[in-house]
């Protein structure tokens, strides 16, 4: 028996399909053929009934009375439609169940271990191959003991100092206690300095340095931390170096006065840099290429970066210059006059650098698929049904592997970001392709995705629709007149 | 008898035999999938549609426009 409403909207659809002239046959020897062809004595309907109602006459079983009781006698076509239905829920049941609670649960496990070795691998972009650190003065350089003792250096021109083996400092001296001046508020700045300094402040005193290839702000530390060092040597005298205390004081003395004047020389320097409008320290490495995959370290003057910013300027800007030029003297204003031609230029290197990058980007996520892709099937313990099903098909896993390897070596840098359609693939289309999950599960991603408000049972529903018009048409030959 | 009709009326009945050749396959696949569907959300999947109860005349519906879908021609 067909129900009313069945019947009503087949109706109304066949009446569509005919005017396009449209015919839909069953494929022989087919459930929909069983069924289309069952109880259907009516070939020819009278021009004045309503197919609606022919359907629903057509297929009905019998009413026999019985002791004055009506029984029905089901058709031929009921007792089909009752089996037939009963076996594919059952199977369709099956294959929802499979599809959700096994295999979703392994598109959600390769998911979450390729999204966990991603998120542990950094890719590089295109702006990280410039370290970039801004300097700001530090406070201990604008103290009053520094400001006051350092400027009475302005005329010394002794360009000499004398050496000391340090090699009988001992091991556990504190050099960060030993600087400190006994004034509170000065000692406080100058352990801020000291704790903060990125430079090796005991080397400096400890080493003989090449001064000459100091920069300006690692001239700035060298310079004070010796100061203050030899400072705290003439007011302290008691540190044994091997020397009379005649020796240590007149050392003491020489080198004290050294380096107050070359970190008179050093802040002068730092001062005329700002004033100047310079943006890159002389310790910024400028040797850039898109084709070096190491990041160059670069110092931004703070202050005049703020400025710099203040007329318009950012650090793309600095990194175009940075890629035309490698002279450290460039300042405010010939970064702003020609910022657009800066800017073009980091565009054009950074375009370069990420096809290299992506490239490189491609491999390492094809790499991190592979391994997550290897360890879920590692992982995963089979059940019964699977246990019965891989070991009567013996080359099934082999081959799987082989098949998912090919597909991702397949992939192109503009599918990568498609975390869950990849994984859908290798798991439900390529793994699992002994079963209908990736039709259901494609379906229901489908469906998700083009509204907030399904929720996943609800899409099921629908994608388990879909599967079985899919089904039956399957069934069906559609031919056009 | 046939042969008692007009052309125009013997016209009619060759499209309405046609319809009715088409409705018995279309209202097979809609009442087997109509059927199959609601023993599974009872079994399985969610049994309400937009939080509405999933009638049979509502998912009948769904399933002749997935159906028309897949059967007429894109225009």
């Amino acid at each position: 028996m067909l129900t009313r409403i069945s019947s009503t909207i087949a109706a109304n659809l066949a009446t569509i399909l005919t005017s396009k002239n449209i015919t839909l046959v069953p494929k022989n020897l087919t459930l929909l053929s069983e069924l289309s062809n069952c109880d259907m004595t009516c070939g020819v309907v009278d021009i004045n009934s309503d197919i609606a109602d022919t359907l629903e006459s057509s297929f009905k079983g019998t009413v026999t009375e019985h002791k004055g009781q009506s029984n029905y006698v089901q058709s031929k076509h009921d007792i089909l439609v009752d089996n037939y239905t009963k076996d594919l829920t059952d199977l369709v049941t099956g294959y929802i169940s499979f599809a959700r609670n096994v295999v979703n649960k392994e598109v959600l496990v390769l998911r979450e271990k390729l999204q966990d070795s991603l998120e542990s691998y950094k890719y590089k972009e295109p702006e990280d191959l410039f370290n970039v650190k801004y300097y700001k003065l530090h406070d201990v350089f604008k103290s009053s003991l520094i400001d006051e003792e350092i400027q009475t250096y302005s005329s010394y021109s002794k360009s000499i100092y004398d050496t000391v083996d340090f090699s009988k400092l001992p091991s556990d001296f504190n050099l960060a206690a030993y600087i400190l001046t006994g004034d509170q508020e000065q000692d406080s700045i100058i352990q801020s300095w000291f704790n903060s300094s990125p430079n090796p402040l005991i080397s400096y005193v400890a080493n003989t340095i090449n001064e000459y290839s100091l920069s300006t702000i690692d001239s700035l530390d060298y310079s004070l931390i010796n100061y203050l060092f030899y400072r705290s040597l003439l007011n302290k005298t008691d540190i044994d170096l091997g020397l009379s205390l005649v020796s240590l004081k007149k050392i003491a003395i020489a080198n004290k006065d050294y380096f107050g004047a070359k970190l008179y020389v050093a802040l002068d320097l730092y001062k005329k840099e700002i004033k100047n409008g310079r943006i890159l320290c002389n310790c910024s490495n400028t040797s850039f290429s898109y084709f070096n995959r190491q990041a160059i370290d670069i110092t931004i003057y703070e202050d005049n970066f703020d400025e710099f910013v203040k007329q318009g300027g950012n650090v793309e800007i600095i990194f175009g210059y940075i890629s035309v030029s490698k002279e450290h003297t460039v300042n405010i204003s010939d970064l702003i006059v020609n910022k657009d031609k800066y800017l073009s230029r980091w565009n054009n290197s950074r375009s370069l650098y990420l096809i290299s990058l992506n490239k490189d980007r491609l491999d390492i996520f094809k790499q991190l698929l592979r391994q997550a892709f290897d360890s879920s099937i590692a992982d995963y313990k089979n059940s019964e049904q699977e246990d019965l099903f891989y070991s009567k098909n013996a080359n099934y896993l082999q081959e799987t592997c082989k098949l998912c390897h090919e597909y991702i070596d397949k992939l192109e840098v503009s599918n990568i970001d498609d975390l869950d359609a990849i994984t859908l693939d290798l798991v439900a289309k390529i793994r699992y392709r002994f079963t209908n999950s990736y039709y259901i599960l494609k379906e229901m991603k489908e469906i998700m995705e083009m509204s907030d408000s399904v929720d996943p049972l609800e899409a099921a529903l629908y994608s388990t629709v879909k599967y079985l018009v899919d089904f039956f048409v399957q069934e069906l030959d559609v031919v056009k007149h | 008898m046939v042969n008692d009709l007009t052309l125009q009326e013997q016209k009619s009945k060759i499209i309405q035999t046609k319809e009715l050749h088409n409705a018995v396959v279309l209202a097979n696949i809609i009442e087997m999938c109509s059927s199959i569907v609601i023993n599974v959300a009872g079994k399985d999947i969610s049994d309400t549609l937009n939080s509405q109860a999933l009638s049979r005349s509502v998912l009948a519906n769904l399933i002749a426009n997935e159906l028309k879908s897949r059967v007429l021609p894109k225009e």
